[in-house]
């Protein structure tokens, strides 16, 4: 093959380094909690013709977010030949390749010697980028003119400085530009990094070198995942799974999927998914993709470097217009409630080629939640945060309580730093009991949560989902618990949407969650009596639990509880 | 009075001591087998082995550091002791439901860590602070007697207090703790606002309860330690090192053993704080790499960089630690071949056992080590000081076949591959910790130390760009060393969050008066006399809505409106060198403030080698690979304890000693200094 193999090997690991450092300045840099403790960012290098060589992504929905980005950048508006050293394009537009509007991506050109070698990416999602509510999660929002200010890709910065002028624009039209401006510092920083360790590879390689191991980056992983997905049995798999509503009309959205796999090679064909919808719950195409590698990343070989290669035997079949592939100009800000769905429905495909490794269905959605108030000293504050629930079960063991699964990957906020931050107070945060689906493995627990709004006035605005489709178990386990949202004000208790457009908030009004379940997996006939005695002893699942779903009589779990 | 003192650092596989007589500077190593159920007992061997052989009579010793694994061990391997947890009312699973981020993106078999301490055992008060430490709801007396009543119910051992907002009010953990220790008084008690007294409850609350967890465990092994050195050194202050940098007292460590978590890696870290200063190099980067493991610390202008976000087992312990940065590779970490066809190195590891092809015990993958051995640079038969004969055809014939026929490669140029890879990755894990965190290598010497770190720190410090390596005398229990010269420390910290434009100095002046009460009543309690006492005050703070905390030195003095401007210049600067940028307009805010006590002990006299008029003795001549030589090469070989001060010679070089081997590579140069270690000097 005539590659230099070995220094190759080291090539790849410090092309991953360029990616991980750009992150790790991100990470430490960044003001907003989204990025800090949601992870929600990700960096990328590209090769000269913009094809994605390495990235680090903290969030599976960022798995290739920036290709189709920098593709419409380089051939509708900057094309290679006029890039030059310095210069950063800035561009959010989901209609340009993105995924919604608070995602702003970043690309710097790398040249050395006069000649460009590579690009390099990076994407965080920012607290506020405009738009009709607070924090530019609209869940009313019916077109994408109303989710905040679309910026298709822009030369923000000319010889490494940024255009003040352009700043000030984007300024102008956000909520906290303080804050957003701060985390956009944090990734032009990481584009400069990223430069700076590229350059150190190519003086160590040779820029011919330097070329010659990116292709062979590409090409190597695609052998590898074409031989990762000849371990699939080969045939045709179809599922289908629903998303509550979008929010502003109240019906169940469809996602569609058949899954062919053969000869090292897979199609993925929505065709049959909803035409998009008038609430913001559509995926554009980058999105559904990223979803889409996500799951086949961790049913093929998750150990392959990610890139292009890796997605080329891989063909993702869509409708122009339909919910996994909006066009303009469909509102997208809540894509997840639609990617969630896609990794579980793909899910369910994958388990009837390989009964033995996939799990149930999880809780399926990012249930995020912003409260936001002001007082009459007008000083105003916006809180954003994302609950998860419990996993699906495994077919060898139960699945995680309360914990991270599927398309994303995030931190909660500490209970004290939002209390010593901003006027709410938590009165509750626990496992949910019973909420598990049943099976000879169980479902992992969803959790309840319970805030107190403190200041003067505000408003509540969230997106979640699986309050009325139940994440599926598996061979014979039941399905986990649906979610809640409820507000107490004055006494009196009201039940909430799950996407819930500015709800006025008062002072002592008391806001309950309770998040989704995973589903079970197996006959619970079939469960361990250690296993009914543990989760008795440990109250996550309680008598009736047991009578109900496990159809267990009195006598027996008196036996259990002993 | 006697003069001498005893390093002893229990490891995993060896104890290793250092003894130093202050009085003639001597010093003497001695390694023997650990003895992982009865730790105490391998330091016993190890001290009577010391003595005997310094013909030292028991008295003599008057201080024994100790550095210990049993924190870590007990929590790998499940040997907490039963726990219950006392909590908030609607908050009992705080500890379990964590942080919700899972730690490999895409397996879908992966769990949770398990809770230290179950469901069933964690109970809940009826109580709340506010996060400024007002009472919303006082502590219910029945709530607490019905806690109380259920923990002595359910047999736990050691019983953990975690309240909400306990760092802004301990009133409500204190009187708890009372009344547990009141009624339970054979169980282990610890509060959150004793041993963490800062903000975010989940880090808080998972150290408190790895801490009452370990309480029992450590109090056992303390008892018997006691035992045994009442017995053998009865003169001797028995100390603790802890994951701080600083020692401890039995008496503290048996109230605080989550400080000992990475008592063994720290005291290691501190052994290169310690070199460094002797020979005018401030900034250092520790190098330790063994069989199955390498650690990387780092020392700016003296002062080892500190973290308080370590965990272990994945459990948080939200405690300042020395920063040791650990990677799965060493000298065991397995070669082999990916789907792709691309060589791969670790982090799978032979580990001791069966170990390298090499070794001839059942090994048949072949490591970093078999590499090493087909290219030379390490000696058949004069492993170990001969202790163990190396088989060069079994790892060349494993290398061969597994490496180089599927690669198409020759044998050697796929050892030589093996190499490459395996310092590619350790070159990325140096980068990690020191121009990633804005530190220029070129600033720091590598001082390389361990079984294996010798042999490829020079081959590292050349691509990362180091300006030189310090190999110490002793690489293989240098470690211990760190234990000889370690201070008493206390480590004390009060979230206190406010904005700088809002910021009390009065405030200020007494959160850093209590503190520095809580430190002299420390150091009172260790015996120390009030001269040897001194305090390190430091601020975390960071910009207003960002998530993460950048610490700061705190102005000694009285402190008003310039003493926080000063502090706020100082996180500007400070935020600039390790992220490339502030914002000098951007409000700022405290989180949390700090402060260290320190008990100092008697420096060391350590006496420098003679340099004799000889100082290189004759060389043999092995054939060796370099890749800068284009192949195998005749390189000279020393032996380590033929070299004096003065010595200076060029590379390529192997030095040869027992516990480990020195790679010179061409064109790097190699001098001894005073204090007999080997200085290796890039090109130019």
């Amino acid at each position: 093959m005539g590659i230099d193999t070995i220094g190759f090997g080291v090539f790849q690991n410090a092309l991953v380094g360029v990616a991980e450092q750009m992150s790790a300045i991100i990470w430490r840099t960044s003001y907003s909690t989204v990025v800090r403790e949601m992870l929600d960012y990700s960096t990328a290098v590209f090769d000269r013709e913009g094809r994605i060589v390495a990235q680090a992504s903290r969030i599976p929905m960022h798995l290739n977010s920036m290709s189709q980005s920098l593709e419409t950048t380089l051939t509708r508006a900057y094309p290679v030949e006029t890039w030059k050293p310095g210069d950063i394009v800035l561009l959010n537009d989901p209609y340009w390749g993105g995924q919604h509007l608070p995602d702003i991506q970043t690309f710097m050109p790398v040249f050395a010697d006069g000649e460009l070698v590579a690009i390099v990416g990076t994407l965080a999602h920012h607290l506020d980028i405009g738009g009709m509510r607070p924090g530019s999660y609209a869940g009313d929002a019916t077109e994408i003119f109303q989710e905040g200010l679309r910026i298709p890709p822009i030369k923000i910065a000319q010889n490494y400085q940024l255009d003040p002028r352009l700043i000030d624009l984007i300024g102008a039209n956000i909520r906290q530009p303080g804050k957003t401006l701060g985390d956009l510092r944090a990734q032009t920083a990481a584009l400069e990094i990223g430069e700076k360790s590229i350059l150190e590879l190519v003086e160590r390689f040779s820029v011919r070198t330097f070329c010659d191991f990116s292709d062979e980056a590409i090409t190597s992983s695609e052998r590898r995942m074409r031989a990762s997905l000849k371990h699939i049995p080969a045939g045709t798999y179809s599922a289908e799974f629903f998303v509550d509503d979008d929010g502003v009309v109240d019906e169940p959205i469809r996602v569609t999927v058949k899954v062919t796999i053969g000869d090292g090679e897979i199609e993925v064909d929505f065709t049959g998914s909803d035409r998009q919808r008038r609430g913001p719950v559509n995926a554009t195409l980058s999105s559904t993709e990223a979803a889409t590698y996500y799951v086949i990343m961790s049913v093929a070989d998750s150990t392959i470097p990610a890139n292009y290669g890796c997605y080329r035997p891989i063909r993702i079949v869509t409708e122009k217009g339909s919910v996994v592939d909006a066009q303009s100009p469909a509102p997208v800000v809540g894509r997840n409630a639609i990617t969630h769905t896609i990794a579980n429905v793909l899910y369910a495909a994958f388990s009837q080629a390989l009964p033995d490794r996939i799990p149930a269905a999880y809780y399926g959605m990012s249930n995020v939640h912003i409260l936001a108030g002001d007082s009459d000293t007008g000083s105003s504050w916006i809180f954003f945060d994302i609950e998860v629930g419990g996993w699906g079960a495994r077919p060898t063991k139960d699945g995680p309580d309360c914990y991270s699964q599927g398309i994303h990957n995030l931190a909660n906020t500490p209970i004290e730093m939002v209390e010593a931050t901003y006027p709410l107070r938590f009165t509750r945060y626990e496992l949910l009991a019973d909420s598990g689906g049943a099976g000879k493995y169980r479902g992992g627990l969803g959790v309840m949560r319970e805030i107190e709004f403190l200041d003067q006035r505000g408003v509540l605005n969230t997106q979640f989902d699986k309050f009325k489709v139940a994440p599926f178990g598996l061979f014979g386990g039941g399905p986990g618990a649906c979610g809640k949202l409820s507000l107490k004000t004055n006494g009196q208790t009201t039940k909430l949407q799950s996407k819930t457009v500015n709800r006025a908030l008062k002072p002592g009004d008391r806001l309950t969650m309770h998040t989704q379940g995973g589903g079970g997996f197996g006959d619970p006939g079939e469960r361990a009596p250690e296993l009914i005695k543990q989760d008795l002893r440990e109250q996550k699942v309680t008598p009736e639990g047991l009578q109900r779903d496990y159809r267990l009589d009195q006598a027996q779990i008196k036996e259990y509880d002993r | 009075m006697g003069t001498i003192r005893l390093g002893v650092d229990i490891g995993g596989t060896f104890t290793d001591l250092v003894l130093l007589d202050d009085k003639t500077g001597q010093t003497m190593v001695v390694k023997v087998p650990s003895q992982p159920n009865k730790p105490a007992d391998a330091l016993a061997a190890a001290v009577k082995r010391a003595l005997k052989q310094a013909n030292a009579p028991a008295e003599s010793v008057n201080l024994l550091n100790h550095g210990t694994t049993i924190v870590t061990n007990a929590v790998l391997e499940g040997n907490l002791a039963r726990t219950a947890l006392i909590t908030t009312s609607g908050f009992r699973d705080v500890l379990e439901i964590g942080r919700h981020v899972r730690p490999d993106m895409y397996d879908l078999n992966q769990d949770k860590p398990t809770p230290i301490v179950p469901r069933d055992l964690r109970f809940e008060v009826k109580e709340r602070m506010a996060p400024d430490g007002n009472v919303l709801v006082s502590l219910e007396p029945g709530s607490v007697r019905a806690a109380v009543a259920a923990a002595k119910a359910s047999g736990a051992s050691a019983i953990a207090i975690g309240f909400l907002h306990a760092y802004a009010n301990t009133e409500h953990e204190t009187a708890m703790k009372a009344e547990l220790i009141a009624a339970l008084p054979e169980v282990s008690v610890s509060a959150s606002s004793d041993i963490c007294r800062e903000i975010r409850e989940f880090e808080r609350i998972s150290t408190v309860v790895l801490n009452a967890a370990a309480m029992p465990v450590v109090s056992r092994y303390l008892e018997i330690l006691g035992e045994l050195t009442a017995d053998l050194i009865p003169k001797a202050r028995v100390l603790l090192m802890q994951s701080n940098g600083g020692s401890m007292t039995v008496g503290a460590a048996r109230q605080a053993p989550a400080h000992l978590v990475y008592s063994g890696p720290a005291a290691g870290v501190l052994a290169c704080q310690f070199i460094g200063q002797l020979t005018q190099r401030p900034n250092v980067l520790g190098f330790d790499m063994g069989g199955t493991s390498t650690d990387i610390s780092l020392v700016y202008r003296g002062e080892p960089l500190m973290t308080t976000e370590a965990d272990v087992g994945g459990y948080p312990v939200k405690l300042p630690v020395l920063d040791v940065n650990t990677i799965g590779a060493g000298g065991g970490s397995i070669a082999w071949l990916d789907s792709g066809g691309g060589l791969r190195v670790g982090p799978k590891s032979a580990g001791a056992d069966p170990g390298p092809v090499a070794y001839q015990q059942g090994g048949t993958e072949p490591t970093v080590t078999d590499a090493n051995l087909v290219l030379g640079r390490l000696i058949p038969d004069r492993f170990l000081g001969g202790e163990m004969m190396l088989d060069p055809d079994a790892a060349l014939v494993a290398i061969r076949k597994k490496i180089a026929e599927p690669l198409g490669l020759d044998p050697i140029s796929a050892a030589a591959g093996i190499l490459r890879i395996a310092n590619a990755n350790m070159e990325r894990a140096l980068k990690v910790s020191s121009a990633e965190r804005g530190y220029d290598p070129r600033d720091f010497s590598l001082i390389a130390f361990g079984g294996a770190g010798p042999v490829h720190a020079a081959a590292l410090a050349k691509e990362v760009g180091f300006a030189s390596v310090l190999v110490p005398e002793s690489p293989g229990v240098f470690s211990a060393f760190g234990l000889l010269v370690a201070d008493l420390r206390h480590d004390f910290v009060r979230s206190y969050m406010v904005g700088l434009d809002q910021v009390s100095t009065k405030m200020l002046t007494s959160f850093y008066a209590d503190l520095q009460a809580l430190g002299e009543q420390a150091l009172k309690d260790d015996g120390l006399d009030e001269q040897r006492w001194t305090f390190q005050r430091t601020a975390d703070l960071r910009y207003v809505g960002q998530a993460y905390e950048v610490n700061v030195a705190f102005p000694d003095g009285s402190i008003d409106a310039d003493t926080v401007a000063e502090v706020k210049s100082r996180f500007h600067g400070e935020h600039q060198r390790l992220f490339a940028h502030s914002a000098e307009d951007d409000p700022v805010e405290f989180v949390s403030l700090r402060m260290v006590a320190t008990g100092s002990v008697d420096a060391p006299t350590f006496r420098k080698q003679q340099a004799l008029s000889t100082p290189v003795s004759q060389a043999d001549t092995r054939d060796v690979y370099f890749e800068e030589a284009n192949g195998f090469t005749a390189c000279p070989i020393y032996q380590r304890q033929n070299l004096y001060p003065g010595a200076e010679f060029q590379g390529p070089a192997i030095i040869e000693q027992l516990d480990t081997t020195t790679v010179v590579h061409p064109g790097q140069t190699v001098s001894v200094d005073d204090w007999g270690s080997l200085i290796i000097g890039m090109e130019g």
